[in-house]
């Protein structure tokens, strides 16, 4: 499973949401710009972001946990919030999702919600853990 | 400036000429102070000396008292105080002798004046002996305030408290509408603990104007892959040295839109619908969702084709920015 905590550093809501979708992505925020001088001498320029990471996560929620992840992105989308994984690392990040997207997939009887609701987050930040 | 001797203290050491000597000797300084005098310096310099015959040791003494006043009358300002008094003992022997330098400046400087007192003591033992030179200078000085000037100071020492809680039922958490909202002192917004209590089965009803409607649009539920989608205004930059910086206003507009699409719409919704996106172009409507939630907002894309895949079978989708009453 997910948890989501906020507000850092004064948590004060969890909410757990089921573990991630396959394809769930974890990439480097540096960006490197190669260029050629006239005798061929290679030069690279680079842009670090230190430790900083981007996670991508995909859901397939029932409704009623949407709706739950709806209300967390809608009282905490402007603060740092603490991320545990399904892996057990302990991140503290932002949301970067804009906009955030829920979209109904299927239908799910017996589910709470009758829905399944798949959503994408977009994270931002550091590994403390 | 004149000298006055006033006493003289003699003391006969033996026969002969120049056995005697003048032991203590008082001299008074006689000034005269003008109206217009600016400075005043005294300069006094006093010689002694003896013979000694025999190895004995005689003791010098000097006895000096400056006392100069400079007296400020009104519009007369920054007048200068000097007493400069220089000794130098010196005692010829063999044997070591002790010299001593006292010296007392006492300096009072009123309104603002700055008040200094420096002392150069500078020792010497010459002797065969090896003897103990020390400087001891004692210096007072005192300052005296005329006006407080009180400056507050203020501390603001802000101490928040925040908790939080998880249950470990797995099968609630991550299925129901269950969010472990805590305690905090702080003024951060919470998410509500309880699911939105109009949530329901429904169907989409489209109203026109929002507030006492006179159009009313009944449409089947959207299909799947409808999409309900969040915009917040944010400021997202990332500074020079690469920390990421976000921040937004809660303030801010807030954009939530639907998508929607809608099929097996029949003829005669068609037409209602065609005539309701006519009268509402860019107007607030109703929109009843298939959750029974009620919102109010605009269709922001009017233009929106209805379809015709099939015989008297119509399909129409479009997109709605509003907010939830």
């Amino acid at each position: 499973m997910l948890v989501l905590q906020a507000p850092l550093p004064g948590l004060t809501t969890t909410t757990v949401l089921p573990s991630p979708q396959f394809n769930d992505a974890q990439a480097g925020q540096h960006k490197v710009t190669v260029l050629r001088a006239m005798d061929g001498t290679r030069y690279t320029h680079v842009r670090t972001t230190a430790l900083r990471q981007k996670l991508t996560y995909q859901f397939a929620l029932t409704r009623m946990k949407a709706l739950e992840l709806c209300a967390f992105i809608r009282a905490y989308y402007r603060s740092q919030i603490r991320l545990t994984n399904h892996l057990g690392e302990v991140w503290r990040v932002w949301l970067v999702n804009n906009p955030f997207e829920f979209e109904a997939v299927e239908r799910a009887s017996g589910q709470p919600g009758n829905e399944i609701v798949s959503v994408t987050l977009e994270c931002e930040g550091f590994l403390e853990s | 400036m004149s000298l006055r001797s006033t006493r003289q203290y003699a003391e006969v050491l033996g026969a002969g000429d120049g056995k005697a000597r003048v032991g203590r000797q008082y001299i008074e300084v006689l000034l005269e102070l003008g109206l217009a005098a600016v400075s005043i310096t005294d300069t006094l310099g006093l010689v002694q000396s003896t013979e000694v015959a025999g190895p004995l040791r005689e003791a010098l003494q000097q006895v000096v008292f400056f006392r100069s006043t400079a007296v400020g009358h009104l519009g007369v300002i920054n007048r200068g105080v000097t007493d400069t008094l220089t000794f130098v003992d010196y005692a010829p022997s063999n044997i070591p002798a002790t010299v001593v330098d006292t010296m007392t400046l006492g300096n009072v400087g009123v309104r603002r004046a700055i008040v200094s007192d420096t002392i150069a003591l500078v020792d010497t033992a010459n002797g065969g002996k090896a003897g103990t030179v020390e400087d001891t200078a004692s210096f007072t000085q005192v300052v005296t305030t005329r006006a407080v000037y009180r400056r507050s100071i203020a501390d603001a020492l802000t101490l928040l408290h925040a908790g939080t809680y998880q249950s470990d039922n797995l099968a609630c958490v991550t299925r129901q509408y269950s969010p472990f909202v805590g305690f905090s002192t702080d003024t951060e917004t919470t998410p509500p603990t309880t699911v939105p209590a109009t949530l329901g089965v429904g169907v989409l009803t489209l109203t026109y104007p929002f507030v006492s409607p006179t159009t009313t649009v009944v449409l089947r539920n959207p299909e799947f892959a409808n999409k309900d989608s969040l915009t917040f205004n944010r400021v997202n930059r990332e500074t020079r040295g690469g920390t990421l910086v976000i921040y937004a206003d809660p303030n801010w507009p807030k954009i939530e839109t639907l998508q929607v699409e809608i099929q097996c719409i029949s003829t005669g919704q068609k037409a209602d619908l065609a005539a309701f996106l006519v009268a509402s172009l860019g107007q607030e409507i109703g929109l009843l969702d298939y959750e029974n939630r009620q919102w109010k907002g605009i269709i922001l894309d009017p233009d929106t084709a209805i379809a015709c895949p099939e015989r008297g079978d119509y399909t129409v989708s479009f997109e709605f920015e509003g907010e939830l009453c």
